[in-house]
């Protein structure tokens, strides 16, 4: 499905050049779990967000279902993330000023999907993450659990390929964490390929596959990585 | 029904409601300013070209001195004291000047109207002692009659029932109407035409019979909704001084003449005391126009020698109205202009403005900004939101402006006497104003049009 050859991330800061990434080759198949892991600042958000094409590489080159992607334009961009990617961060990144629905509802607007279509739809995947009864609530009304419930919605409304999850239950308890684990591993087995960056070992276990990132380089050794995160 | 983008952008503009009054008062101030500054010289700009382009100030006025000096000064005085008096033969001066085009008489008259209510004032009218003699009012010809009662009686004579019935007779809602007696060049000089009937033959200018011409909105106010003015040629107008036919009904000319009447000037050919009362009573002006105001000078200067050799040293006074007219153009357009260039300067202040809040605003959106392009938003869709935000705060603010503008443009133009009054102009300017302030938005509306969304949600 995600083809990654030789991607290299390069930032400019203040005439010093730091390197996020460096010639990571990465090939993710449909409907895999794959959790990438590392410590802080060794390149997992930047390979992330160059999987989400939320930002592009400096080098290298990406392609999705066999099509190079790596220099589409900002249209197609923005098509492939609204109908194949779907997106959970750490912080939710609900809009405030949107109820649940609203919110879930958002993503299908840019799709073109008719206003009563996109509201049975948002009320539907608010049902199956359990939140039926806080759909006209505004996220401050919600707590932290609740709101990544409706950022998981939103990420399902348009049916992705993939789901992109960054640190999904990092500001959450651990039981609402867990809550939210299920829910992705029940999206899962529906056949949606999810990657996860995580820093919890506990929940890098449940992956099919982890990709250890470090220095901006994928640790090769399988023994080192198995030694860690051993299942 | 919005869709969900723009409800965050809405529910934003609620939320933040003392910033975004701010921005509406901002844009209101600098259109408003504009609307008004821009409308007052657009008006101005266009009352000097018709004041210019009048055939007004075309022309030399020739008056004897004593009417230059003062009106109040009684006629039988005036004869006493004056030798110069002006006719129809000093028009001869414009034959020596090849440059003046036009040359005609023009005395100011009133009509004194005959009906109901007037009659009901001269039933309970008491007579004076008799008095023949005929008066001068302000400088215009007015004839007295004996008195009211003897000259209804006289024009009346089968009762005024028989009048309302005839339907030869028109009778006026106006106590008094203005007009002028001219001769036969003013309507050329004017270029104005007659819309219904004619204008006076050579053989109207003499006869003895009271012809008129009325003006469009004064002919228009003796006929009904359904009539058209050419129904008024040939009736009779019932006034004091007589019937009066019409005999024409002119097109409109956007000037006072619309709502006035003209009747054929002659001099008085019977000699004596009593001729030269009546044409001084009648204050006459000559006016000679011609084609090219730049002439004006050489003309004024050319009719003072002849008519200091006709009637002697300072007997009579030529004067070119253009003069002071120019300086009042000056003026205005002097004013017009500061006023302008002050508006333009509140603009480029109220859109800087109005661009540094809307940029500080936008900016607290960015991370919204990388949250939508991440969910499908793409840059344009992005721009077309702030757009319509930055568009929200203009339509607002600029009808208020237009709003605060109407009041302080009409203050102005009357400060500056301006006839011309178009409240289309206070739209157009107000538009113009609103669109140099979009202009002023696109920098904050286009902030985000390189930046990636991993970049934007950065921002924590």
């Amino acid at each position: 499905m995600i083809n990654l050859e030789n991607i290299s991330k390069v930032y400019d800061l203040d005439e010093t050049k730091v390197t996020a990434l460096d010639k990571v080759s990465i090939h993710i198949d449909r409907g895999e779990y794959i959790a990438i892991m590392g410590p802080s600042g060794s390149g997992k958000s930047t390979l992330m967000h160059i999987l989400g094409i939320l930002d592009t590489a400096s080098s290298g080159v990406y392609k999705l279902e066999g099509y190079d992607i790596t220099t589409l334009a900002d249209k197609e961009q923005a098509r492939i993330r609204n109908k194949h990617f779907g997106f959970i961060f750490q912080s939710f990144n609900l809009f405030p000023e949107l109820s649940a629905l609203e919110n879930v509802m958002l993503p299908m607007q840019y799709a073109s999907v008719a206003v009563k279509k996109r509201r049975d739809r948002a009320a539907f995947l608010l049902d199956e993450v359990g939140l039926s009864h806080r759909m006209n609530h505004l996220p401050t009304m919600m707590s932290g659990g609740e709101q990544q419930r409706v950022a998981i919605a939103r990420a399902l409304s348009n049916e992705p390929d993939l789901i992109l999850a960054d640190e999904p239950t990092g500001n959450l308890p651990t039981d609402k964490g867990d809550e939210v684990m299920q829910i992705l591993e029940k999206v899962n087995k529906t056949g949606v390929t999810i990657v996860m960056v995580t820093h919890n070992p506990n929940q890098g276990k449940r992956a099919n596959r982890i990709i250890n990132v470090r220095d901006g380089k994928i640790v090769e050794n399988p023994k080192d990585v198995g030694a860690i995160y051993a299942k | 029904m919005l869709s969900e983008p723009f409800k965050i952008i809405f529910r934003r503009f609620v939320n933040r409601l003392t910033e975004s009054g701010l921005l509406i008062i901002s844009v209101a101030l600098g259109v408003g300013a504009l609307a008004a500054g821009g409308t007052l010289f657009i008006n101005v700009i266009n009352e000097n070209n018709q004041v210019l382009n009048s055939p007004s100030y075309k022309e030399i006025v020739v008056s004897t001195r004593e009417e230059s000096d003062s009106m109040e000064v009684p006629v039988k005085e005036k004869l006493l004291n004056e030798d110069a008096i002006l006719a129809q033969s000093d028009l001869d001066a414009a034959e020596m000047i090849p440059s003046i085009s036009y040359s005609y008489i023009m005395n100011s008259t009133r009509l004194r109207m005959i009906n109901e209510d007037f009659q009901e004032q001269a039933n309970n009218f008491a007579p004076p002692e008799q008095n023949n003699e005929s008066s001068s009012e302000n400088g215009e010809e007015v004839v007295q009659p004996n008195n009211p009662q003897d000259r209804l009686d006289e024009l009346l004579e089968d009762g005024f029932d028989s009048i309302l019935s005839d339907n030869s007779i028109v009778l006026s809602d106006e106590d008094e109407i203005s007009g002028y007696n001219v001769t036969s060049q003013f309507f050329d000089a004017w270029d104005i035409k007659a819309a219904a009937g004619s204008l006076f033959s050579s053989v109207d200018y003499n006869q003895t019979n009271s012809l008129v011409i009325l003006g469009s909105e004064f002919a228009k106010t003796l006929i009904e909704d359904d009539e058209d003015v050419s129904s008024l040629i040939g009736k009779r107008m019932l006034a004091l001084q007589g019937y009066q036919t019409i005999v024409g009904v002119l097109e409109e000319t956007d000037t006072s003449y619309d709502y006035q009447f003209f009747s054929p000037y002659s001099d008085n050919t019977s000699s004596g005391e009593f001729s030269q009362i009546r044409r001084l009573s009648q204050n006459t002006q000559l006016r000679f126009s011609v084609s090219d105001s730049e002439d004006l000078d050489t003309v004024s200067q050319m009719l003072d020698q002849w008519f200091t050799s006709e009637y002697g040293e300072g007997q009579i006074i030529v004067t070119n109205p253009r003069v002071e007219a120019e300086q009042t153009v000056e003026r205005n357009s002097g004013i017009s202009i500061l006023l302008l260039v002050l508006a333009l300067s509140g603009l480029f202040i109220s859109s800087v403005n109005i661009s540094h809040i809307l940029l500080s605003r936008t900016l607290r959106m960015k991370k919204h900004v990388g949250i939508l392009m991440a969910l499908g938003a793409t840059k344009k869709n992005i721009n077309l939101l702030f757009s319509i935000e930055a568009l929200m705060i203009i339509v607002i603010g600029t009808v208020l402006g237009v709003l605060i503008a109407i009041p302080i443009n009409t203050q102005m133009q009357s400060a500056l006497e301006l006839t011309i009054s178009s409240n289309y102009m206070i739209l157009i300017s107000a538009l113009a104003s609103a669109i140099l302030i979009y202009c002023f938005t696109i920098i904050p509306i286009r902030r985000f049009d390189r930046i990636k969304p991993a970049d934007a949600m950065r921002i924590q």
